[in-house]
């Protein structure tokens, strides 16, 4: 098996003054701890937290991808079923174009840049994009009856055209409406739970 | 109008009124900073001694000169240096900041949100109003962080109330057509922006946050085109906030949007606006959760 690979994404995007900023709430070095000579008790799961405009990909059997609180924004779980590989991103807008692209070293914030750049990972850890298995939840809405504010409906419609565009089925969804959602996803089964107000589900 | 509590029954502004007083004020310091920012003669030395009183004002705000919403070239290493960077209006806003989060009991009552939860929320409502103001003339940008920040400060009173009806405060909310407010209002005839409006005044809170605090769910219904001006930016940040995930814990999205008053806020720029901040909320509410009290 591979060795662990555990990309700390906002550390690659962020410039060179963020990289010492703290505070980002994103892991930044996660290692697997060492195979000793004889078989070990099951390691315990643990959780890797997926902040806002950030990706993780990871590929130990009992790490639980996570993001939170998402708001209008969209957490995506992908998942390799042959490899047990995947990764998981916490997108909060649509496109990197708006306002013009310059200025924007944040590609794990926008979902047209996002998509390609966590499959991207994921292949480079021995995946196969025909493999591929995506679920996403969030893109919620405030109460409002005009459409204004509409984040999370756009983060929805630009989720699904970047996977489109890379031939990637999106099986699984819950979005849109009042509910703000947090996302997990278990490395080992692939299973991706969503929750919303203290209910489970599994997507 | 009367409220039934547990173990006696007053009338409600008596019991509002004993609430508010039961709180735990702001901190000297911030409130001594709110009179000397009054005062147009103070200077950045008059700033330096007051804060050089307070140990843990002082330590934390070496802190925050370091972070990456305040930091430039050099490190911060003394106390006039980090006073200088953060200017008066950064001090003051690293004070209230700090002060808000010592009144913070650790979960609030009724919206059962954790303290770091409601300073993340503050924050992100004071950034991203502060970032609004730049756009948009008309409010002091400084001014309007601070009415950010404290735009909530109500909810430590009503919270004591909703913990008394939390079942049918979960009840409405489970139906998810009502905000947060609206229920605060059907379940005690009231909400946190008229208690928040009695508590800015006993705490002399300047005039652009208490208008924050008052109008910021009804920025329409502020009486003067200055506080109505505060109060949207405010509400707008509030929403965006909210979209962001920074909500208030419960019924994250359960919030409601207008954008009747002017000035309004384009898809566009909400985008922007959230991409901007997203650093600074999340460094200077670090800093803020991180502060040694």
């Amino acid at each position: 098996m591979a060795p662990v690979l555990l990309m700390p994404l906002a550390t690659l995007c962020r410039d060179s003054k963020r990289l010492t900023a703290k505070g980002g709430g994103s892991v930044d070095t996660v290692t697997k701890p060492a195979e000793a000579g004889t078989p070990a008790a099951p390691r315990p799961e643990y959780s890797i937290t997926v902040s806002m405009a950030d990706l993780q990909v990871c590929n130990d059997d009992v790490a639980v991808l996570a993001a939170y609180a998402l708001g209008s924004c969209i957490g995506v779980a992908v998942w390799d079923p042959t490899n047990h590989v995947g990764g998981m991103m916490h997108v909060m807008l649509p496109s990197s174009q708006t306002g013009g692209s310059s200025g924007w070293a944040r590609p794990a914030m926008f979902a047209d840049t996002a998509v390609p750049l966590l499959v991207g990972r994921l292949v480079q850890l021995g995946c196969t994009p025909e493999n591929l298995v995506a679920k996403i939840a969030g893109g919620g809405q405030l109460l409002a009856e005009s459409k204004q504010l509409a984040i999370g409906s756009r983060n929805v419609t630009a989720v699904r055209a970047a996977f489109a565009t890379l031939q990637i089925a999106v099986s699984g969804e819950d979005v849109g409406g009042t509910k703000s959602r947090s996302l997990k996803m278990h490395l080992g089964t692939g299973r991706v739970v969503v929750s919303s107000a203290g209910e489970e589900t599994n997507l | 109008m009367m409220l039934a509590c547990s173990s006696n029954v007053m009338a409600l502004p008596e019991m509002t009124a004993l609430k508010i007083r039961g709180l735990r004020p702001l901190s000297t310091s911030a409130v001594r900073l709110m009179d000397l920012l009054r005062n147009e003669r103070a200077t950045i030395a008059d700033l330096l001694l007051l804060v050089a009183d307070d140990v843990a004002l002082s330590t934390n705000l070496l802190h925050i000169a370091n972070t990456a919403y305040y930091r430039g070239s050099d490190p911060v290493t003394s106390l006039h240096r980090a006073c200088v960077r953060l200017g008066r209006q950064g001090v003051y806003k690293a004070a209230v900041g700090m002060s808000l989060r010592g009144v913070l009991p650790p979960i609030l009552p009724g919206y059962q949100v954790s303290s770091e939860a409601f300073m993340q929320h503050s924050v992100a409502v004071a950034v991203l109003a502060e970032h609004l103001a730049r756009e948009t003339p008309g409010a002091d940008p400084d001014e309007v962080f601070t009415a950010g920040l404290l735009h909530d400060v109500g909810k430590l009173v009503v919270g004591q109330f909703l913990a008394e009806k939390q079942e049918e405060m979960s009840g409405r909310m489970a139906t998810g057509t009502e905000s947060i407010q609206e229920i605060e209002v059907a379940v005690l005839a009231l909400d946190h922006c008229e208690i928040g409006d009695e508590i800015a005044a006993r705490w002399r809170l300047p005039d652009a946050t208490r208008a924050a605090v008052r109008w910021h769910h009804a920025p329409e219904n502020a009486p003067s085109p200055r506080e109505r001006h505060v109060a949207t930016l405010v509400h707008h940040a509030d929403a965006v906030a909210h979209l962001m995930g920074y909500g208030t814990g419960i019924g994250e999205l359960l919030h409601r949007h207008t954008a009747a008053t002017p000035p309004a806020i384009s898809e566009e720029q909400a985008e922007l606006l959230m991409g901007r901040s997203l650093d600074a909320i999340v460094e200077f509410a670090g800093a803020i959760n991180a502060a040694r009290l």
